[in-house]
């Protein structure tokens, strides 16, 4: 476990943006109704919202220009971008700069991508929140921009993925604050499960530069991986922070499928009510999860809410965070309308 | 071992109790899919705590294979 914490940044706003067209797994001539059905039964996934021309970077563009008009946000004050993708725009250049420039922002600002998926949100919010908690600017905010559309490498054949992924991207602000809130981060990796979730092709190791980029997932391990390490890493972490699960008010997990996730809840101890899904309308959105989750189910913020993130998978990396939300955080999910 | 053939059968709505022995091929009953094997990897979790991934799965063919992994 590698332990960090940042002082006086807060989050004040979460943005999401899905694709237009929606999969309906129990109207799917791919998937077919009864195996639809079980897949809803086991997974709690039913609709999928799937990218066809836009992209990760296009659907955050959507969520952070929504964020910044919405919001009358200065963009001048705006000092750091992160995008969070694994499926950005191009080999190179890097997402994040093009997404510097359409969204109009000072090219004094600091842009770049880290290659992360399921756990890529918590590991994004410590990169920019440890960024931005050092900047000599004391206006300044950070913008932590995280999607992908893991749809665009999914076979239709493949019952493994196809019917599991949705698209989505997220746009979040952080920025400076004196009212002492902390952000607590755990961060992990292990390598040595790299084959369980795989893209072969597309880099610069595969011998076929031809290849079709697919998406390969050991159900198997994956699931083994989530129900003990997870937890263990959940449960740790907590005692680290001399936390209880009734401390939280809501555990926000990384949306791979419910049958998984319902026995994280059950080894930490969560009640359902403290754990929310967005499985049914949105399915795995990889890194985008944590955000959707958030903007999809806690529609209304009232009062400061104390979250328990963790995103699990691709890498194998895991990562959870300690934050709170005040009633003042903006929080919106929309359909992508670029 | 009837423990073991008891908490596995569990994860089998379909197939009676009664039909399953420490040589029944799991992988030949009609209702195996890839749900039964994980809830398979979530009893072995669950009951015996040990972890068990695809391989051993994909390497075990009758319920005493995989019993076997409990005594490891």
């Amino acid at each position: 476990m590698s332990l960090s914490q940042v002082a006086n940044i807060s989050i004040d706003a979460i943005y999401t943006s899905v694709p237009k067209v929606k999969m309906d797994n129990l109207n799917d001539d791919y998937i077919g109704r009864q195996q639809g059905e079980k897949i809803l039964d086991n997974t709690g996934i039913r609709y999928r919202h799937i990218a066809i021309h836009e992209t990760a970077a296009d659907l955050c563009y959507d969520a952070a220009q929504k964020l910044i008009s919405e919001n009358k946000i200065d963009k001048d004050n705006i000092e750091f971008l992160v995008f969070v993708s694994q499926t950005p725009d191009y080999v190179l250049p890097a997402s994040a700069t093009i997404l510097q420039d359409r969204l109009g922002l000072k090219s004094t600002v600091a842009a770049f991508d880290v290659n992360l998926g399921c756990s890529g949100y918590v590991y994004g919010l410590s990169i920019i929140s440890s960024l931005l908690s050092n900047s000599f600017n004391k206006d300044a905010q950070a913008l932590l921009l995280v999607g992908d559309t893991i749809s665009k490498l999914c076979k239709p054949s493949d019952s493994a993925t196809y019917p599991l992924f949705g698209d989505a991207g997220s746009a979040t602000l952080l920025v400076k604050s004196n009212e002492g809130q902390k952000m607590t981060f755990d961060l992990n990796s292990d390598g040595s499960g790299c084959e369980a979730i795989k893209v072969q092709e597309g880099g610069f190791k595969s011998k076929d530069k031809h290849g079709e980029k697919t998406l390969y997932l050991n159900g198997m391990d994956v699931f083994s991986f989530g129900i003990t390490t997870v937890p263990k890493a959940i449960k740790s972490f907590m005692l680290s922070q001399e936390a209880v699960v009734e401390d939280f008010d809501y555990f926000i997990l990384h949306q791979a499928n419910k049958f998984m996730n319902e026995k994280i809840r059950k080894k930490i101890k969560a009640t359902e009510e403290q754990v929310p899904y967005c499985l049914f309308d949105y399915a795995n959105t990889s890194c985008s999860t944590i955000p959707l989750t958030i903007t999809s189910q806690l529609i209304s913020i009232s009062t400061k809410v104390k979250l328990f993130l963790c995103g699990f998978g691709v890498g194998l990396s895991w990562a959870s965070a300690i934050v709170e939300l005040t009633a003042d955080c903006k929080i919106n999910n929309s359909i992508y309308n670029g | 071992m009837e423990d073991f053939i008891n908490n596995f059968a569990e994860q089998i709505d379909e197939t009676e109790r009664n039909e399953f022995s420490k040589d029944t091929k799991f992988k030949d009953l009609d209702e195996w899919d890839s749900m039964i094997a994980l809830s398979i990897i979530a009893m072995m979790d669950e009951e015996y705590e040990i972890t068990i991934n695809g391989d051993d799965i994909k390497n075990a063919n009758t319920i005493e294979d995989l019993y076997k992994l409990v005594n490891a």
